[in-house]
């Protein structure tokens, strides 16, 4: 084969490389941050204050639906390969699942049992962490997967 | 670089003349390394226009390696590709060729 060859041939394979790395490492996930957020701020002026006299659980319940919603819809909008992906984005949505069901069995039963801005707070506080926890592994999935794929 | 510049050595006779050109090679790669990719993706990836995007993938279309489905309507409607068994094969081939013709 002639130098032509081989440098066609070369091109071909970065198309590959690149291609492969693309669908490896686009995996989105939705943006953490605003459903942490919108629990804080109805943990502080939610139930017991803009609905006096309604059932807190309910409206959390209903809260965190149209929140849900949002991230459903965020997932959605913006462009990115879908399937299965590589090992490393399924273990992390099995963590990240188990942490937010852990999150919401102890949390909200404190906040409804106890009650108050100190529960409130820390609502808050343990749902700005689990967002950010939530965007911090995955930053370091993805330069895993990147490493990896180099 | 297009297809046509593809060297004609018997050496690269398992190689898929579907896929010899660069962007329809890289359309597949994301194909395969996913269940399925949207238009906007593969646009922003390969950074190619609208009609040139639906030209090459329609040639893969064609050669039974894609297939491409459409939801919405207007300004909220989205194409997707999926690659095909048939695709799938054939670009894991053309990709094994490569390498091994490259050492």
């Amino acid at each position: 084969m002639s130098t032509a060859d081989d440098d066609w041939l070369a091109a071909q394979l970065r198309e590959i490389e690149r291609g492969e790395a693309a669908a490896a490492t686009s995996w989105r996930i939705p943006r953490w941050l605003p459903w942490a957020g919108g629990l804080w701020v109805f943990a502080g002026f939610g139930a017991r204050v803009a609905f006096e006299g309604s059932t807190p659980l309910t409206w959390t319940l209903l809260h965190q639906g149209v929140l849900l919603v949002y991230l459903w819809w965020d997932l959605r909008r913006t462009p990115s390969p879908r399937g299965r992906g590589p090992q490393e984005y399924r273990v992390y949505y099995v963590v990240l699942g188990l942490l937010a069901t852990a999150l919401l069995l102890i949390v909200l039963p404190i906040w409804i049992h106890v009650g108050g801005w100190t529960a409130a707070a820390l609502a808050g506080a343990s749902c700005t962490a689990f967002g950010l926890l939530a965007q911090l592994t995955y930053d370091r999935i993805t330069r895993t997967v990147k490493e990896r794929l180099a | 670089m297009t297809g046509s510049h593809a060297p004609q050595t018997s050496a690269l006779a398992g190689l898929d003349p579907a896929l010899n050109a660069p962007k329809r090679l890289a359309i597949m790669a994301v194909l395969t390394g996913a269940t399925s990719a949207d238009f906007a993706f593969l646009r922003d990836h390969l950074g190619v226009s609208d009609s040139d995007l639906s030209k090459q993938a329609g040639a893969l279309e064609a050669a039974g390696y894609l297939t491409i489905s459409k939801s919405g309507r207007g300004r909220g409607s989205t194409t997707t590709y999926k690659a095909t068994r048939a695709g799938r094969a054939a670009y894991t081939r053309h990709r094994d060729t490569l390498r091994a013709l490259l050492g």
